[in-house]
């Protein structure tokens, strides 16, 4: 005979796994999650290639964890029972005193490890592909203006009882950077403010704010001669939005964390430009149907693009070329009112002089975040 | 194919309980035998061929040394010896050849890779020829349930070392109960949790802190490798052992036990009754014991030891820290034996932090297949050369405290006695048991769920 307990776990046991598995194939797939802000995994093709070499089992798995039922029950169920072990940390993102979420600094180790073996080494990278900048500031016949913002983890140090020696060696590095890459030092620019209690880098999201983009415009205005030309702080309409959870948020899924507001300056002409993403017109510097998605950071130049170009259709004015990553979406909107600009993605395209001489360009500007250059050593790639 | 995955849990598992139990009784073999292979064939469809020509080999010969076992033992034995080494051939090129070939100088074979499971179902085979011919088994007449026996999913690519005669009885008739598949549930989901939730965390922490010890490495920081190498390897596979046992359950099968709390050991020797059981009775009955075991003189005893070392290190992998790692623990289980032990037994507590140490460096040898790597290691554990924190290390020391104290906690048998003792106090608490297995089971399909997200390309653009 058996315990009425021990049927109970049996039946329980047999319904949870029945349930799960029966819904699993009835619920149709999804290709997004809003919740984590990134695809899901369709159902991969089964072939004999495929199914010898071992893809097509490692393909399945992540299909039927992207696609199982409930999937953002069970991801805020992960987070919560990692949080209970008090490890302030998942998914390789830590949970700071001030509920600011970052990447953990040893998954920045790691991303280096993969590339170099050493810390030196790993500065010697750097170094590396600093220089190539240099170079591209020499070889080119117009002025360079060059922003590698920090990341989170730097600009908010101080929140973090994670002490990193040697945290600022990168930045002191790209101090190292001749005049003719027209360097422009954003962590002694936003730390301060940072520290001064401004909002200039999101919680929840790797990028920085419209906040702190503005004071990165502000400078490279006046390094590009144009001081008198900057805009005012007061004369745009701030909207905010709140209720943004970016992707660092998304990576952790910590169930508890203040949200963020993101926000968008307006001035009054902003509808008179034309702007081409990849071929196609966009509706604006904004495209407002990211604002109900959990992708909101996307309503700046409509997320990423190969090649953007900005124009005030009537007005003849000077064009910059921006080398760029999704740090440069939010700053644009505030260059495109004294510059035509052409817009390239960095990752894909680093034959930044031909680019320069083709479309004619009067100055060239180079946003790529300290993150990226770390990662994926494209900076080095410039030409 | 894992257990520890959606696909096994979600699919397989429910597809083959269902099909199992559905089936009439003389079938159900039948079916295990099927879905088993077709287990092997998902993770390892090259060679499932050379498993099913491996059992054949062993259920041939039986038949021979069955016949020949009572009028010719010569010829039994020769039919016992081409068995044995029919079956540990394949273990011998695939395993070994590459190494050996590295060694001596000859050609390797690229791309030679160790079909999954073969140490295990190696072992399971040779010991159904070795007792047949001693005797102590019956022959396997019919072949389905000989090759369920060595093939059945829960034991087959990760043990427990299953001896024939454990379970060929079973094979022919065992009883499926709803007591056995509510325990065999239970030490499944388990074992789920112990290698999903303390077993891979404690795996990250040491691959996070071997990364960052590159660059600055610290005493703290290495101790803490080690702790964690030592929480992976037990929590990984006696989790694994676990849900081995549990899944054996659900369909009647009663497996022995693997571990038996081998970090409350209070010596070497006592660890090694506790750690891997299965593999070290197979080493003792079919290694130890025909070379003579323990009743022949002293130095002879030495070396049938040594070589059961050698050979305990040898199976794990074939390289040389594994070698190490075998002749390593023969040092002092023969220190043990000479005076060590006696002195231990006076010194509890003393025994206790000895033999863990031993232990956890035992498996710094086993994770670093660089000789020169253990040693800076061992120069780092007593701080040669080495800064003795760094400030980043004392964060996530600190951030990380409660969950190596959870996991200490969790190789002792304290959380079942304190369960049991709450149960026995308060009876009622027992109807909230499946309730909290449910639960447990839920948060394991979590951590499934959430840990194949790998957003790298997404999160930098």
């Amino acid at each position: 005979m058996y315990k009425r307990s021990e049927l109970v776990t049996v039946v329980l046991f047999c319904l949870t796994v029945a349930i799960l598995a029966v819904s699993f194939w009835i619920i149709p797939d999804k290709s997004f999650s809003e919740q984590e802000n990134r695809s899901l995994e369709q159902m991969p093709k089964l072939d004999s290639e495929s199914f010898f070499s071992g893809g097509f089992s490692k393909a399945i798995n992540v299909y039927y964890a992207d696609q199982f039922p409930l999937r953002d029950i069970f991801v805020t169920l992960k987070s919560g029972s990692e949080l209970a072990f008090l490890k302030g940390e998942n998914n390789g993102v830590l949970y700071s005193r001030n509920q600011l979420a970052v990447k953990d600094f040893n998954a920045y180790q790691s991303r280096i490890h993969i590339t170099e073996n050493t810390d030196r080494i790993y500065l010697d990278s750097l170094q590396a592909q600093l220089k190539s900048v240099d170079k591209l500031g020499e070889t080119l016949e117009v002025p360079l203006v060059t922003v590698l913002p920090p990341r989170t983890v730097d600009i908010a140090d101080s929140v973090f009882s994670y002490n990193r020696p040697d945290g600022d060696k990168p930045f002191e590095l790209m101090n190292t950077l001749g005049g003719e890459s027209g360097y422009i030092d954003t962590l002694s620019l936003l730390r301060p403010k940072y520290e001064s209690g401004e909002y200039v880098y999101y919680r929840t999201d790797h990028h920085w704010t419209t906040g702190g983009a503005y004071y990165t415009y502000c400078e490279i205005m006046k390094r590009l001669g144009r001081e008198d030309k900057i805009i005012p702080r007061e004369r745009f309409e701030i909207e905010s939005v709140a209720g943004f959870s970016g992707t660092t948020a998304a990576r952790a899924n910590f169930p508890i964390y203040q949200k963020d507001v993101l926000e968008i300056w307006h001035l009054p002409d902003d509808d008179e430009y034309e702007i081409i993403a990849d071929g196609g017109e966009l509706n604006g510097f904004y495209n407002r149907e990211y604002l109900e998605k959990s992708d909101k950071y996307s309503v700046f130049l409509d997320g990423t693009h190969d090649i953007t170009t900005i124009k005030k259709p009537g007005e003849q004015r000077d064009t910059l070329l921006v080398a760029k990553d999704s740090f440069a979406n939010c700053l644009i909107p505030f260059l495109a009112r004294e510059f035509d600009i052409v817009a390239v993605n960095l990752a894909t395209n680093t034959f930044i002089s031909a680019y320069a001489e083709s479309y004619g360009a009067d100055a060239v500007l180079i946003v790529f975040n300290t993150e990226n250059i770390i990662s994926t050593g494209h900076l080095g790639n410039l030409k | 194919m894992v257990f520890s995955s959606l696909i096994f849990i979600f699919a397989y598992l429910a597809v083959t309980l269902a099909v199992y139990y559905v089936a009439p009784l003389k079938w159900r073999n039948l079916v295990l035998f099927v879905v088993s292979l077709a287990f092997y064939g998902w993770g390892e469809p090259k060679y499932i061929s050379l498993m099913v020509v491996s059992i054949l080999i062993a259920y041939i010969f039986g038949f021979f040394i069955e016949k020949y076992r009572e009028k010719n033992k010569r010829l039994a034995k020769l039919f016992l010896a081409l068995s044995l080494v029919g079956n540990l051939s394949f273990l011998l090129f695939f395993k070994y050849y590459n190494f050996f070939a590295e060694n001596i100088g000859f050609a390797q074979i690229e791309g030679l890779t160790l079909p999954v499971g073969i140490s295990f179902y190696t072992f399971q085979i040779m010991s159904y020829s070795i007792d047949l011919y001693r005797g102590e088994v019956p022959l396997a007449k019919r072949f389905v349930p000989f090759g369920t026996y060595v093939t059945l999913f829960p034991q087959l690519i990760a043990g427990p070392i299953v001896r024939y005669k454990d379970v060929c009885d079973q094979l022919e008739s065992r009883k499926e109960t709803v007591s056995k598949f509510a325990f065999g549930v239970s030490r499944f989901v388990t074992g789920l949790a112990k290698k999903l939730i303390l077993g891979d965390s404690a795996a990250a922490i040491a691959e996070a802190f071997e990364r960052s010890a590159e660059f600055e490495p610290t005493v703290i920081g290495t101790w803490l490798i080690m702790i964690c190498y030592t929480f992976h390897i037990y929590f990984d596979f006696s989790g694994y052992s676990d849900m081995a046992i549990g899944l054996g359950r659900m369909f009647g099968f009663e497996f022995v036990e693997n571990f038996n709390y081998p970090y409350i050991a209070k010596s070497i020797t006592d660890f090694w009754r506790r750690w891997h059981i299965t593999l070290s009775t197979w080493f003792k009955e079919y290694v130890y014991i025909p070379l003579g075991g323990n009743r022949v003189g002293k130095i002879r005893g030495f070396i049938n030891l040594a070589t059961v070392w050698f050979l305990t290190g040898f199976w794990h992998g074939a390289d040389w820290n594994y070698i190490l790692w075998g002749v390593y623990f023969w040092v002092f289980l023969v220190i043990e034996k000479a005076f060590l032990g006696k002195l231990l037994k006076k010194l509890p507590p003393l025994a206790h932090i000895y033999s863990l140490f031993i232990v956890g460096f035992g498996w710094m040898i086993f994770f670093h297949s660089d000789l020169a790597a253990i040693a800076q290691s061992a120069k780092q554990l007593f701080g040669i050369g080495t800064a003795l924190l760094s400030e980043g290390t004392l964060y996530t020391v600190l951030r990380l405290l409660p969950f190596i104290v959870i996991s200490a906690l969790a190789c002792t048998p304290l959380p079942k006695t304190a369960f049991e003792r709450l149960l026995a106090r308060f009876p009622k608490l027992n109807a909230f048991k499946p309730l909290l297995l449910c639960l447990l089971f839920l948060v394991c399909v979590a951590y499934m769920v959430d840990n194949t997200f790998s957003p790298f390309l997404y999160y930098i653009f």
